[in-house]
């Protein structure tokens, strides 16, 4: 308790965090939920371990007593760190290679899809990091504090951070990038997650320290801030496209980019970096990454790192079948929240009704998909786009398979002899071919007679907001009130957002997840957030049968690699070489 | 030497009138290639015509052997998604048998037609007719399919008007150039001389006596027609899932071929053995009709 009284003296704590730390002491709340919101009200992680660490010498229970969901992952036994801990003896040099699509980019803020931001991350960083365990923390902040209504949002910046140019790193630069993010003309999507701040409302104190004035509280701003497209840019050197001039806070250095082929960066050599390694000097370890675009096909990648051409694949599908099998190579496994969501258009008959969309919910055989179509390497899902591994979860049971209930609710709804309808789905996405050709047939006897329109990935990115039903990949966001506002909500006048594919919105749902967004109290957030389920789970627009686990997988003498449910890969830099 | 001008042009019997299915068969027997040929693509026209009566589920998922070798209980064994894949070839046999002569032949009637329009008219009809054909060959063929199908969806019926378009310009060219022969037989002058119809000329008079060549060319172009199906369910835009399509089943399997081969090993031995089956026996009936005659 030392340490938690010591951190009073030195500084500003928000006011939830006593409350956060007699949660956590009567065990209402997970080890986990602690740090994440330690972390998210500006409480350094070092600190926050510190208290969970007195607590276990008092015997203070470690985990819940609730009961965590059949499909909850392991608590991890880990403490999280702000910095990864590497091993105690590393050595320097090699260049790692890493099977990665290198599209065509201009403006980091402008990034729409991971990938584009998978390489520049190596150069232009963060203010902040979510790591493997959705756990935020300080990346190029050096703290952050959060006013009483989550309104006022003060960010303290890391002081000695130095740009490849040989410039400070500062204030300047964050309201030059906040300011990117919120304008409209350069069309970012930070601009949706920050809708409720102005370019006006973002204000220097002083060269190291910004504050953000929100219209609405909100709590994720933390975690919003390491959305991929939220690199924070040079304000004396950017002018519209990065790669006309990569200048960067990070520990590599952007040499070539050609699309579709290859990206090619080398450590920076001018000592500058802000982060040492395990032997003093600065990061990183390696002398240089190269990123080579292998196309989307996993089968490809594997054959890639098992003959040696590269050293390091992300699978997120069929390829790790075969990579399990592979000898010589370390995979590393991590549950995410991505998902198959089949989704079907609510303004499209007949799924306006809501009784034939929980019909249509009722014929997923949940573990049968999850094993056929992902192996089992996943957990079930509930029809609600709310994943385990996020904090806000509600534990809740998905409806079980029974297809004489959704005959019975077809029939209620006015189709005594069922319906017929179009699945469209991108052929090159392997598991949501099987997802939808086991639900063709476990959705036979209910009625429901499923024709698939397979049609190459391409072309699914055409009709994805339009076709009647179809099924999207939704990536990992750490927080589901991320996702939410995002997919199922509508705006002022009634029409949906640009991401909501289905069309579908819902009064009460919107209203209950604005509360959640500005709710601190954990324990009434997770309360808004079962109801926000039951809603979504009842009356939604959306199937997921399963959330997805991922794999890195790697040459083993590369050390310290760790896997990232969103596949990111910013602690490359704390990877060494053992050759 | 008769000429159309001359009134004592004799109308002679055209050599199509004394052959006939006696002669085929007679030319078919006597080539042991053609045999060969024949009793390969038999065997897969048995095992489409078994699917009709086989109760075999094609479809059938088996969650608790996904991926399972050959064993008593699936013979061949089964997918990723535990569906048997002896059913899936028996049942994929007959979509193909019925899918590769249907697109060829509707390519046939389609390039027969505008080949001998070309070839008997000439001038003006010939030059627009080939320009235009000449266009859609400048597109290598599996684009012009994938083109076809991205555009109008995959289906059984897209999939055969996608390789009726991408045949037509081959077998007009073909049956033009017989045609611009054929035309100046005496037959034919005395067909003319006889008030035929230019209908009746070309599709009697020229088309019959075409129709060795046609065949054969048809024959292969059914071979190349399995290709092309199984080269558009590899690609995801032959026929849509679940459907038993082998060249779907091989993309599918493609990602476990490393743990499963199996999965792969059948449905690309079944295409094999019946585009062999069919140039075999069209080579066979080539040499053997080109010696007979």
């Amino acid at each position: 308790m030392e340490i938690i009284r010591r951190q009073k003296k030195q500084g500003y704590e928000h006011p939830y965090v006593p409350e956060l730390k007699e949660l956590y002491r009567q065990g209402r709340i997970s080890r986990r939920t602690f740090l994440r919101n330690a972390a998210l009200l500006g409480v350094s992680v070092a600190s926050a371990s510190a208290f969970l660490a007195a607590c276990t010498t008092q015997a203070v229970p470690t985990v819940a007593p609730t009961s965590p969901p059949p499909t909850m992952p392991p608590t991890p036994t880990a403490v999280p760190t702000a910095t990864p801990v590497p091993a105690p003896v590393v050595k320097r040099g090699g260049v790692m290679r890493f099977a990665q699509r290198v599209p065509g980019i201009d403006h980091p803020a402008r990034f729409s899809w991971g990938d584009e931001s998978e390489i520049c991350r190596f150069s232009i960083q963060y203010l902040t990091y979510t790591d493997r365990n959705n756990i935020t923390v300080p990346y190029l902040l050096e703290k952050w504090e959060a006013s009483e209504d989550l309104k006022t949002w003060t960010l303290f910046m890391r002081q000695g951070v130095k740009w490849t140019t040989g410039e400070t790193f500062g204030a300047d630069d964050v309201i030059f990038t906040m300011n990117e993010w919120l304008n409209p003309d350069v069309g970012s999507s930070m601009l949706g997650l920050f809708s409720n701040l102005s370019a006006a409302n973002v204000e220097k104190v002083d060269d190291y320290t910004v504050k953000l004035y929100l219209d609405s509280p909100t709590v994720a701003v933390p975690e919003n801030l390491y959305h991929y497209p939220g690199h924070v840019l040079d304000h004396r050197t950017f002018e519209g496209n990065w790669l006309d001039n990569p200048v960067g806070t990070g520990p590599f250095i952007m040499k070539e980019w050609s699309v579709g082929e290859r990206a090619v960066l080398e450590a920076r050599k001018d000592g500058l970096y802000w982060e040492n390694g395990a032997d003093g000097k600065p990061l990183p370890y390696l002398d240089g990454i190269t990123a080579i675009d292998l196309g989307g096909d996993e089968t490809a990648r594997v054959s890639a790192l098992r003959d040696g051409t590269i050293d390091m694949i992300v699978l997120m599908g069929v390829g790790y079948q075969v990579a399990k099998e592979l000898t010589g190579v370390t995979i590393d496994p991590v549950t995410t929240a991505m998902a198959p969501v089949l989704r079907v258009r609510v303004d499209v008959e007949p799924w306006t009704d809501p009784r034939v969309r929980k019909a249509l919910k009722l014929c997923q055989q949940r573990q049968k998909i999850l094993d056929l179509a992902y192996f089992g390497e996943g957990m079930i899902g509930g029809d609600f786009h709310v994943a385990p591994v996020q904090p806000e979860y509600c534990p809740m049971d998905p409806f079980p398979y029974d297809p004489e209930q959704a005959k019975a609710l077809l029939a209620e709804a006015g189709y005594p002899n069922g319906i017929d309808t179009t699945l469209t789905v991108g052929t090159g996405w392997a598991d949501y071919v099987s997802f939808a050709e086991i639900l063709k047939e476990g959705a036979a006897p209910a009625g429901i007679r499923i024709n698939i329109n397979a049609i190459p990935n391409d072309s699914y990115w055409d009709v994805w907001t339009t076709c009647e039903m179809g099924i999207t990949g939704w990536g990992h966001r750490p927080l589901a009130i991320m996702t939410l506002p995002l997919a199922y909500v509508c705006d002022a006048e009634g029409v949906p957002v640009s991401w909501n594919e289905s069309g579908w919105c819902d009064e009460e749902f919107s209203q209950l997840l604005d509360q959640a967004v500005g709710t601190l109290d954990i324990e009434e957030r997770r309360d808004l957030m079962c109801q926000i389920q039951t809603i979504q789970k009842e009356r939604g627009s959306v199937l997921i049968p399963f959330w997805k686990n991922q794999w890195f997988v790697f040459n083993p003498k590369f050390k310290g690699i760790q896997a990232h449910p969103a596949q990111y890969m910013d602690e490359l830099r704390f990877v060494w070489l053992d050759a | 030497m008769a000429h159309p001008t001359e009134t004592s042009a004799v109308r002679s019997d055209p050599p199509a009138e004394r052959g006939g299915l006696r002669e085929s068969l007679t030319v078919l027997r006597s080539s042991k290639t053609a045999m060969v040929g024949l009793a390969m693509v038999s065997f897969w026209v048995l095992v489409a015509l078994f699917s009709l009566v086989s109760t075999a589920n094609p479809y059938a998922q088996d969650g608790s052997a996904p991926n399972a070798p050959p064993s008593a209980t699936h013979w061949l064994g089964t997918d990723d998604l535990g569906r048997d894949l002896l059913a899936r070839v028996i049942h994929g046999s007959r979509t193909i048998l019925i899918l590769s002569p249907l697109s060829v032949l509707s390519a046939v009637v389609v390039g027969s037609a505008l080949g001998l329009v070309a070839g008997y008219r000439g001038g003006i009809v010939d030059e627009v007719v080939m320009r235009l054909l000449d266009a859609i060959m400048a597109f290598p063929t599996i684009l012009l399919y994938l083109i076809i199908i991205a555009a109008l969806g995959a289906s059984p019926a897209n999939v055969v008007l996608a390789i009726t378009i991408g045949g037509v310009p081959g077998i007009a060219r073909l049956v033009r150039s017989l045609a611009l022969d054929i035309r100046t037989r005496d037959y034919i002058y005395a067909a003319e001389l006889a008030g035929e119809n230019s209908f009746y000329i070309m599709f009697v008079e020229i088309l019959i006596n075409a129709r060795g060549p046609v065949i054969v060319d048809s024959m292969l172009r059914i071979g190349y027609a399995v290709f092309s199906i199984g080269a558009l369910g590899f690609l995801g835009l032959g026929l849509p899932p679940p459907s038993p399509d082998w060249g779907s089943m091989i993309a599918r399997g493609r990602s476990f071929l490393q743990i499963t081969p199996w999965a792969v090993l059948w449905p690309a031995l079944a295409i094999a053995s019946l585009v062999v089956g069919l140039n075999l026996l069209a080579d066979g009936l080539h040499e053997e009709s080109v010696r007979y005659q």
